[in-house]
């Protein structure tokens, strides 16, 4: 039978690197899925040898409409849980059983923080460090959800919380509303402590500091409009 | 006494004529549209053909000139028209997505059975 747990893995552009994410999971010998969010160049021809779901955006709507693309297939599917994961090799997939562990241990949302334990402090760059602890308070306002880290793409969701959260924010503010519905449906929510590769790649096509300005805006006008 | 009209008066006027009769023909059964639009013209032609009117109603609301007010009540405008074009654009980019996503999951590849590659 095959596993109940599916790797959600949105994708843009990123395809130097998917291969080797995907690799680096496989091993876990649970279901992946990558939600291609129109790459110019389509990195279906680096996984088409490999046991993977592919699906594809036929255009760019950005990473929070990948993931509900991803969730909606995994419900099709049946799936118990989903784990959604980044396509730059930043998350290490060796925390995954530690994710799941807390699902079973009565979470309905497990999400990854940079912030639980000093080394992983540290491996954050200064600047960012600052931003993120902004970010937490920004968050903490619109969802009256306190965490210890914001916009940590590394989450863990069971089959409650799958059928309850819908994402409607298409870009980054995605991960703020996905904590405002956590909240709204009354969902018990845990972190646990994550380790974030900040390699030279990863840096280059993370989020910049800017980019907060028009997370902020997207929540504003979906609070108004 | 005849009606005389400045050139600028003219060219106002033609400009609000074409911009409206582009309006009505673009809003095609759209009553609330081509009402909106109408009621535009009309004021616009009124501030036209009548220069002192923005300077009589702007000394009874206490701005000082009459092309100020005209200026407050434009970047008010531009603003809400900004805003509803903005809540359009959203209502439109929700469709989208929705369109965008049935399509995605119609075309999901499920490449399962290929054999993991050996480690």
């Amino acid at each position: 039978m095959p596993d109940d747990v599916f790797i959600i893995i949105p994708c843009y552009n990123e395809s130097a690197v998917i291969r080797q994410t995907v690799k680096q999971l496989l091993p876990l010998g649970h279901q992946l899925i990558i939600v291609d969010d129109g790459s110019i160049e389509s990195p279906w021809p680096q996984l088409q040898d490999l046991p993977v779901h592919f699906l594809s955006h036929p255009v760019n709507l950005g990473q929070g409409a990948a993931l509900q693309t991803g969730m909606d297939y995994a419900k099709a599917k049946h799936a118990r849980a989903v784990i959604h994961f980044d396509a730059d090799g930043q998350h290490d997939a060796g925390d995954i059983p530690r994710f799941l562990a807390a699902l079973d241990d009565g979470a309905d949302v497990v999400i990854g923080s940079r912030f639980l334990r000093p080394e992983d402090v540290k491996r954050i760059p200064v600047t960012k460090r600052w931003l993120l602890q902004a970010a937490r308070i920004v968050n903490g306002l619109f969802t009256r959800v306190w965490l210890s880290d914001a916009h940590n793409g590394f989450r863990a969701l069971n089959r409650k919380a799958l059928d309850r959260i819908r994402l409607a924010e298409n870009r980054m503010a995605h991960a703020t509303e996905i904590i405002a519905q956590i909240r709204t449906h009354r969902l018990v929510i845990r972190e646990l402590p994550t380790a974030i590769g900040y390699s030279d790649y990863a840096r280059a096509k993370g989020q910049k500091w800017y980019h907060a300005f028009n997370i902020l805006i997207d929540l504003i006008l979906n609070k108004i409009l | 006494m005849p009606i005389t009209f400045h050139p600028i008066q003219i060219i106002i006027l033609a400009a609000l004529i074409f911009a409206a009769g582009l309006a009505l023909l673009i809003l095609k059964n759209q009553l609330a549209g081509r009402i909106f639009f109408i009621s535009q013209f009309l004021l616009g032609c009124l501030f036209v053909l009548m220069p002192d009117l923005s300077s009589r109603l702007a000394a009874l609301l206490g701005v000082g000139r009459g092309t100020d007010l005209l200026l407050y009540f434009l970047i008010l405008y531009v603003y809400v028209s900004s805003l509803c074009l903005l809540a359009k654009f959203r209502r439109l980019e929700k469709m989208q997505t929705e369109i965008v996503r049935a399509i995605t999951l119609e075309n999901a590849i499920d490449n399962t059975a290929a054999a993991p590659p050996p480690q």
